[in-house]
């Protein structure tokens, strides 16, 4: 199987050592942060960017940290996903999102990385909803109140 | 001799936008606005955090986050030579353009701005960061005092900010 990880611009070397140390067949690419302290050596890896789409489309598991960049784009292109929230960051909404997600069942989520090795063995059986969400509908409000403010 | 031409600031609006997810929600935001063609002939200037420069600005000016992701001490250290620095900032984009709107998708960088405007009598739109649900932001808990609109993007939050508009998510 090919795995894909990807933490988006914050390093999470938690994550990706955990993984890249795992006894496993399948195959890791990692997308890593730029400040990283971690390199992966039994897997590939690259360093952040913005057109991540493509091994989001060749990989048969993903595995996000729980940013909501990421994590929307994935559910948005109707992936089924790993998230696993990265606790070390300060301001605690990795969780917020990640607890979201697990209450509505949109994701698999791991809050342990200890049972994370578990969570990719029964992630083909692990059913999940599909993610609904409203679209943003307030763009003419917003066009509007900016053209009363220099009366255009 | 200085022309009337020289002398006339541009109509401008100012965005301030950090990295990752509010850079992500910047560029869904300018989308959904079609700014280009629905605010024909503005300019677009803006105050990012570094790495979150969009195409689409016409004058813009990188700085460094004011906190840090992992550490309270350096957001403590980096914090006033920040202020210092956006102040500035402002300043210099006042002087030379006609700024009455603001918009920021955070983070906590816009709340400095954001007085500063307020103190002008300036308009301030915030839009609070999709990624909450259940908890506040810093820059939401500020902004929602200093903002004209203040929208939240998930339903939840409404119980959170007495005067949030409901958006829908980016």
């Amino acid at each position: 199987m090919k795995i894909f990880v990807t933490v988006g611009t914050t390093a999470f070397d938690d994550l990706i050592m955990n993984l890249d140390n795992l006894d496993t067949e399948d195959e890791i690419i990692f997308q890593i942060s730029d400040d990283h302290k971690y390199i992966p050596v039994n897997h590939k890896y690259f360093t952040f960017k913005d057109d991540i789409e493509e091994y989001y489309n060749m990989s048969d598991i993903i595995i996000t940290h729980s940013g909501a960049g990421s994590v929307y784009m994935l559910l948005e292109l109707k992936k089924k996903i790993i998230i696993v929230p990265n606790m070390a960051r300060i301001d605690g909404h990795q969780i917020d999102l990640a607890n979201f997600m697990k209450d509505n069942k949109f994701a698999l989520v791991c809050t342990d990385i200890k049972e994370l090795d578990q969570m990719i063995k029964n992630f083909h059986s692990t059913e999940i909803e599909e993610y609904k969400f409203d679209p943003f509908f307030k763009e003419n409000e917003i066009v509007d109140f900016i053209k009363k403010a220099y009366n255009v | 001799m200085i022309s009337e031409k020289s002398i006339k600031k541009d109509k401008a609006i100012l965005f301030i936008n950090g990295t990752g997810g509010h850079k992500a929600q910047m560029v869904r935001l300018l989308h959904k606005l079609d700014i280009k063609n629905e605010i024909n002939g503005m300019k677009l200037v803006a105050i990012c955090e570094k790495g979150a420069v969009l195409k689409e600005f016409d004058e813009y000016y990188e700085v460094i986050p004011m906190r840090d992701k992992h550490s309270y001490l350096k957001t403590f250290i980096t914090a006033p030579l920040l202020i210092f620095k956006i102040s500035y900032l402002i300043f210099k984009l006042l002087k030379g353009n006609n700024i009455e709107v603001l918009i920021s998708t955070g983070p906590g960088i816009v709340t400095f701005p954001a007085i500063i405007f307020k103190v002008l009598n300036k308009k301030i739109i915030f839009i609070e960061t999709w990624s909450r649900y259940e908890t506040q932001s810093f820059s939401g808990r500020v902004m929602s005092k200093l903002a004209d609109e203040f929208y939240v993007q998930n339903r939840s939050l409404l119980n959170k900010y007495s005067n949030a508009i409901y958006s829908g998510r980016l």
